[in-house]
């Protein structure tokens, strides 16, 4: 579903939809007919993360769900059925039966509170964006995805390039670097396997796909990014794929690449050349141009890897939003927890300074220099950037082992990245002002 | 380099230098074979030589350079006197054993408790360790007979320790008797949990609860006091008072011999009412079977199946759900995950309140590839 759509869809009321039965249910005329299940996403739950996956999946199946914003974490209600807690049965997700009565009186409680009922109406096409060579547990978004359950295409440069994004209404970015430096690596662990290897797969891309250099090609991958929010797409996007994402759009017409990246050296007017109209989240940001720090600018709060300037980690706290007014921001920070620990990543946080003025602050460190989890509009579709790479791995090294998400099934880190993904499945109500 | 320190028209001090050289780059025999010439006899050079090298092959990992720093250490004992070549020697025999060379470490330490000039203290540390080393190798009268000439050189607590150890190896040799006649008077609760496993093979299960449920959680370590709360959950659901069939069949296993142990529990199992501790017995013959793996897994899956089978109500008590769960990971181990995701599933929505259930899901997620393999 696009963005348009999104906006366009009116009523509150889901009409009669004969979707594939979900393994043997059918659709039912009106939301939450008896019989209905509960999911809880409160504290009684027993595996949030699977539960994304158990509605993603009802969705899917063309069940009409709906997303409870602030009713015990952002629980979720779907029509009951054999199936469906069979599913929940398998996945270990804790569900509660609920008649007629308890359903208005659940109803009666959302009106008078700071909550709303959002119908969710269609499972998003999922894309991650990764390398070919990316072992598939270095990425949370992939790790949840998998975790819970949740079906997603795998795409890269020549996907992209290729005009491959128009097939998927969600798409993610990790830990990539749009700059083309190899996550400033280059010098740092010159000599590694998995080092070498990343440079001869972009290098490889890049050539096949014609481009001169690495960090050109990025560039295009950006805007090509850029244009499918612009159209509709909804971007997720975590640790250095956030920054870097901003930077290629900013240095559309400047050299910010070291030369082992490109074969010419930086702009050393770059800072001043680079176009913030461009980007989607930042301005002003100064690029860092020493090749053997593996930091891109001071967009990042933390510069995890700038000796000197490394800042410790906190906590961040999740904004409360009105659910009747701003579902689209409530939506993203459903949580069962409201102070989330903190996590490292290459960019772990973004600076006050350097957020546009239309950004919209989901989650911040209270007093410090800068926030987590912001959220934004660009044309017709919407981004979200968190920083951090595994919100279970605050310290997150390389090499360190994957994380095992059955070990952390409650992770409210994780809730935030399923929050986005079923944040496109919702179905906007029509504004009355 | 090292062909320059270590080739034939080398001085010694030039090839120990080679040899110290190889012992850090993680080469300790290759080490040793260079060094060990060049301190074949006594003098005060190859004293101060063998104690670098010794102290030396502390710092290199790896049961090699445990091995070598023995080998120093037992040369050192050879060229200094007294308490000095003692104390080298006992240290030479734990660090042979850490290596895994028992007889090496053997002959030290029958060297410092035959050394009439030997403390008292490391003469009964060597003995104590000599007698770990003899149970290991099954000299076991040898083992008793060295105990027992120990006298009160060892603190009541090591003498305690090890003889339960001689109990033990007693045990799996199928040594009823002498086991016990070993703990006679004894009742500390290591002793009752050693009679409890004595009772049980005899057959007499009823004793055998008792005793294990006098021990407590308290006997011995970690590892037997879930041993013993297995088996006395096993002889709850059986409730009768003697099974000799059944106290062989676990005497097999107790002596290695687990596939005659599978074939013995199964026979135990038929002669056993409906609903009375059948599947369970079943259920640890198919744990051993599968454990055998090879041909036995064929025998493991029928085992599975029959208990699975046998409670398709699911409220059988808690051996079909753990039956089904060895049976998925058997699966799995055989690669067809497709089949074991069936019954993982299965598991799952059938025995929602079994205890095996999270671990179900937990194989379940590994086998959809959910989770990383850990």
């Amino acid at each position: 579903m696009r963005r348009r759509e999104f906006i366009q869809s009116v009523g509150r009321t889901v009409g009669l939809s004969v979707g594939p039965g979900f393994l043997g249910l059918r659709p039912t005329v009106r939301l939450s007919v008896s019989p209905t299940l509960l999911i809880p996403m409160d504290d009684a739950q027993s595996d949030h993360l699977k539960a994304y996956g158990v509605a993603y999946r009802a969705i899917q199946a063309g069940l009409k769900a709906e997303w409870l914003l602030n009713y015990r974490g952002g629980s979720f209600l779907l029509p009951d059925g054999p199936a469906l807690r069979r599913e929940a049965a398998l996945a270990g997700v804790g569900v509660e039966p609920v008649d007629d009565a308890r359903v208005t009186a659940i109803r009666g409680e959302i009106e008078g509170a700071n909550a709303d009922a959002v119908p969710l109406e269609k499972a998003p096409r999922v894309a991650v964006y990764v390398p070919p060579n990316v072992p598939p547990w270095d990425d949370a978004v992939t790790m949840a995805l998998q975790y819970a359950g949740i079906p997603f295409s795998k795409i890269w440069d020549p996907e992209v390039v290729g005009g491959g994004l128009k097939d998927y209404d969600w798409l993610h970015l990790h830990h990539e670097d749009f700059t083309g430096q190899y996550s400033k690596f280059y010098l740092i662990y010159a000599g590694a396997s998995w080092l070498a290897e990343m440079v001869r797969y972009n290098q490889t891309a890049a050539r096949q796909l014609g481009f001169a250099s690495v960090p050109d090609l990025k560039k295009s991958v950006a805007r090509h990014i850029r244009d499918y929010v612009g159209n509709g797409g909804f971007l997720f996007a975590m640790c250095t794929a956030t920054e870097t994402l901003d930077l290629a759009l900013a240095a559309e017409r400047v050299d910010i690449a070291a030369s082992y990246a490109d074969g010419t050296p930086p702009d050393p007017q770059a800072d001043a050349k680079l176009d913030w109209s461009q980007a989607l989240a930042f301005t002003g940001g100064h690029v860092e141009p020493d090749p053997t720090v593996a930091s891109f600018s001071d967009i990042d709060g933390h510069q995890v890897n700038a000796p000197g300037r490394r800042q410790p980690l906190g906590a961040f706290k999740l904004f409360n939003f009105s659910a009747k007014i701003d579902p689209v921001p409530a939506m993203l920070v459903q949580n069962h927890r409201q102070v989330i620990p903190d996590f490292y990543g290459l960019t772990t946080s973004f600076v006050r300074e350097r957020l546009k003025a239309g950004d919209t602050v989901l989650g911040d460190e209270e007093g410090a220099p800068w926030v987590k989890y912001i959220h934004g509009d660009h044309g017709k579709g919407t981004w979200t950037f968190f920083g951090g790479h595994d919100p279970e791995d605050p310290q997150h090294q390389i090499g360190d082992p994957p994380t095992d998400l059955s070990l952390h099934p409650h992770s409210p880190g994780y809730r935030l990245i399923l929050n986005n993904v079923l944040f496109p499945a919702a179905k906007k109500r029509e504004l009355k002002t | 380099m090292i062909r320059a320190l270590t080739g034939p028209a080398a001085l010694a001090a030039t090839r120990r230098l080679g040899a110290e050289l190889l012992l850090g780059w993680g080469d300790p025999m290759r080490a040793w074979t260079l060094f060990a010439p060049t301190v074949a006899t006594p003098s005060q050079d190859a004293v101060l030589a063998l104690r670098r090298f010794a102290d030396r092959a502390t710092t290199v990992p790896g049961p090699e350079a445990k091995r070598v720093r023995g080998l120093a250490l037992n040369r050192f004992a050879d060229f200094v006197p007294g308490a000095l070549a003692v104390q080298a020697r006992a240290t030479a025999a734990r660090a042979l054993l850490d290596a895994g060379d028992r007889v090496g470490a053997r002959a030290a330490l029958e060297q410092v408790a035959a050394d009439p000039a030997a403390a008292a203290d490391a003469q009964a540390l060597a003995k104590a360790t000599l007698v770990e080393i003899l149970i290991g190798d099954g000299l076991l009268d040898s083992a008793a007979a060295t105990l027992a000439a120990t006298g009160d050189r060892l603190s009541g607590e090591d003498r305690q320790a090890l003889r339960y150890a001689l109990v033990r190896a007693r045990l799996a040799r199928g040594e009823l008797d002498r086991a016990e006649q070993l703990l006679a008077s004894d009742s500390s609760v290591d002793a009752l949990a050693l009679k409890g496993w004595v009772a049980l093979y005899r057959g007499d299960l009823k004793r055998a609860g008792d005793l294990f449920r006098e021990a407590g959680p308290y006997a011995g370590e970690r590892r037997g006091a879930t041993e013993r709360a297995a088996m006395l959950a096993l002889l709850q659901q059986i409730g009768a008072a003697q099974n000799r069939d059944l106290g062989a069949a676990l005497l097999l296993l107790a002596r290695g011999d687990s596939a005659a142990a599978v074939g013995a529990l199964r026979r135990a199992a038929g002669g056993l009412p409906a609903g009375s501790g059948r599947v369970d017995v079943l259920l640890v013959a198919g744990q051993i079977a599968m454990a055998l793996g090879g041909t036995h897994d064929t025998t493991a899956v029928e085992l599975f199946a029959e208990i699975v089978s046998g409670s398709p109500g699911g409220d059988r008590g808690a051996a079909p759900p753990a039956a089904e769960l060895a049976w998925a990971r058997l699966l799995l181990r055989r690669g067809k995950a497709e089949d074991a995701v069936a019954h993982l599933e299965h598991l799952i929505l059938t025995y929602p309140g079994s205890a095996v259930v999270p671990e179900a899901r937990r194989e379940l997620e590994r086998a959809k590839g959910a989770i990383p393999r850990s």
